[in-house]
């Protein structure tokens, strides 16, 4: 273990890697703060161009920038009431009624130390967890792997949305598009249309960009237009007579030793409740967030200081939702399996770079994976060091004006469709499912099991198609394996459990 | 039933590979009834908020033309040219007059692509009869 340990180490430790982790960061942390722009469109706008990077520094470069853009959303969630990411919609809470008060500097030092500390603890658990995650999916096979997909879908389209229905078809949606290409047993083709661009199957690239990037400019454009223009400062000096400058430069910004001995408790218990939910596959850094601060809340000895500025709100909502990040690449580490949309991303760029994460990885691919490891913990510590600067700088990201930034994502988009395989097929499927993921959103429909189940639905087909081989046809195979009958029935009981839930 | 019907018999060969196809369409067959069942049961809280600004999806639909018209141009006057085209027709439909604002922006976007692209990561972009 210490010489995969020494290995990974190894492969980090190179000037350009660090150097990428650097850039994801600081890329990450300022698309974070724009609100409209979130981590995942991030790393869906950058994944092509981890291509031309070496495999460690193209990984490196995607976790940088799903950490900083997790910190960036907290910016704009505290100075001026806006998420930048949807898990940032707790840190408002309390992150906004500081900043009005001219705590925001305090606020953000906060933020920045609970998602640090959060992120980082929760790094160490996907460390200690993977191996023997992995060591069990060791023994598993087709019809144990195709129940725990089945089950990551059934929860991935009911918890993860809103609607239950609408999610239900998003998945159906995804698994439709994963058919496109050639039969994976007879391979024959399939829903080609006689196109040899399409032979090989809808790429992930084009497919990813269209759907969260040219779909999402597509509704900023719609609200735009709608005449609901983002202004937040002048809104907030209507509104509160507080302008920026007096929240960032009052002289009550740093947290001392007092408020982080008050605050830790909660950060602590939030990377238990954000480790626990982020380990759960579709559940979400959002609900953690809420579950955390409800928690600081109900326990405080002050809860009549929540919703009011307590420090201890930015505290538990920032570390959970953090805590969720390094949980939730178990399932995709040891099983193949992606929890949620920046994991399927992350996935994706494993793919491109011909890796695959899966039971074997850790045997295959060992300082592959403490390399990983190694990067999620120096992308803490970047974000940490670089935080603490751009804490100041970060009012300037929300002066980029949204008439040239919806258009200028969509060029980037079409650039990354484009230089994946240097094809200009790509960019019109790009526009195909830009369109698409509109007219979905419009009709409510979720487009993150679409993507999840866009990319693990040549997985369940296969293992589908396996386990039906093995047993000459018999679907009974399913019911007569321990695990994967056990799946079935966790699938029936969450599925069950949360439409109650839901419709209560 | 497009799909099941038309679709499917079309494009997809044996008996064996159209299992995997029906299955997925009955999925997304049942949810859609399920869909529709709901939206039956919903429609009484349907409320003017509810109904789409025609006005509003028509300028949504402009700006799928003109990026349809953009990666059709792409072919004929190359990356960069029909880049800028697109990025300054685009800005000026959503409402921007400032020259700095209109101009600069794509110049400066599309000077940064063209420098990481070809000189860094000598990723070649497509060649048109401009740029």
């Amino acid at each position: 273990m210490l010489q995969n340990i020494i290995a990974g180490l190894d492969l980090v430790m190179q000037w350009s890697n660090l150097l990428t982790v650097l850039v994801g960061v600081s890329v990450g942390m300022v698309m974070g703060a724009i609100p409209g722009l979130t981590g995942t469109m991030a790393i869906a706008l950058l994944v092509p161009f981890s291509i031309y990077l070496n495999p460690v520094a193209g990984i490196a470069g995607l976790v940088g920038l799903s950490k900083g853009a997790n910190f960036g959303g907290s910016i704009p969630a505290i100075l001026f009431n806006l998420p930048g990411t949807p898990q940032a919609m707790v840190t408002t809470f309390d992150g906004y009624p500081l900043a009005k008060q001219g705590k925001a500097g305090k606020a953000l030092r906060m933020a920045l130390y609970a998602s640090t500390i959060g992120d980082t603890l929760s790094d160490f658990v996907l460390f200690f967890l993977a191996a023997p995650v992995a060591a069990l999916a060791l023994k598993i096979g087709p019809p144990e792997y195709t129940a725990i997909i089945l089950f990551s879908l059934m929860i991935i389209a009911v918890a993860g949305t809103e609607r239950v229905v609408e999610g239900l078809i998003a998945v159906g949606f995804g698994l439709l598009f994963a058919i496109v290409g050639t039969d994976p047993v007879t391979g024959t083709p399939r829903f080609t249309f006689g196109s040899l661009d399409l032979s090989s199957g809808l790429s992930l690239v084009p497919t990813m960009v269209g759907l969260l990037i040219v779909s999402e400019a597509l509704i900023q454009i719609e609200r735009m237009k709608r005449g609901a223009e983002r202004k937040p400062e002048s809104k907030e000096k209507e509104n509160d007579g507080v302008s920026l400058e007096s929240r960032i430069s009052y002289n009550d910004h740093r947290v001392s030793w007092a408020e982080f001995k008050q605050c830790f408790p909660w950060i602590m218990s939030g990377v238990g409740i954000g480790s626990a939910i982020g380990s759960l596959p579709g559940i979400g850094a959002t609900i953690a967030s809420y579950l955390s601060y409800a928690n600081a809340k109900r326990r405080s000895k002050h809860p009549e200081l929540f919703g009011k500025g307590a420090l201890e709100g930015v505290a538990a909502a920032e570390a959970a939702n953090n805590a969720c990040q390094g949980p939730n690449l178990i399932p995709l580490i040891t099983l193949g399996i992606p929890g949620n949309v920046a994991a399927a991303l992350l996935l994706g760029a494993f793919m491109i770079k011909g890796l695959l994460p899966g039971p074997l990885f850790m045997q295959q691919n060992a300082p592959m994976l403490y390399a990983l490891f190694t990067v999620l913990i120096l992308s803490n510590i970047v974000t940490f060091l670089f935080g603490s600067v751009f804490i100041r700088l970060a009012r300037y990201s929300m002066a980029v004006p949204e008439l040239v930034l919806y258009p200028g994502i969509m060029i980037f988009g079409s650039i990354g469709s484009y230089v994946f395989r240097n094809n200009i097929f790509d960019v019109f499927a790009m526009v195909f499912f830009g369109v698409f993921g509109y007219i979905l959103i419009k009709c409510k429909i979720p487009l993150a099991p679409v993507i999840v189940a866009f990319i693990l639905g040549k997985m369940f087909e296969e293992r589908l198609r396996q386990a039906l081989a093995i047993s000459g046809g018999n679907i009974s195979i399913f019911f007569t394996h321990p695990i994967s009958l056990g799946f079935i029935l966790l699938t029936i009981v969450s599925v069950v459990f949360l439409m109650k839930r839901k419709m209560n | 039933m497009v799909v099941w019907f038309f679709i499917m018999p079309w494009q997809i060969g044996g008996e064996e590979e159209m299992v995997y196809p029906r299955f997925v369409v009955i999925w997304i067959g049942i949810s859609g009834l399920l869909l529709v069942a709901k939206g039956w049961r919903e429609r009484a809280e349907l409320t003017s908020d509810d109904t789409q600004n025609g006005k509003v999806l028509i300028q949504v639909g402009i700006v799928i033309i003109l990026l349809i018209s953009y990666v059709l141009l792409i072919q004929c006057l190359g990356f960069l040219a029909s880049s800028f085209l697109f990025y300054v027709t685009t800005t000026l439909f959503l409402g921007a007059r400032n020259w700095r604002t209109v101009l600069l922006a794509p110049g400066m976007m599309l000077l940064c692509v063209y420098i990481l692209l070809e000189k860094i990561l000598n990723c070649p972009l497509p060649k048109g009869y401009l740029l």
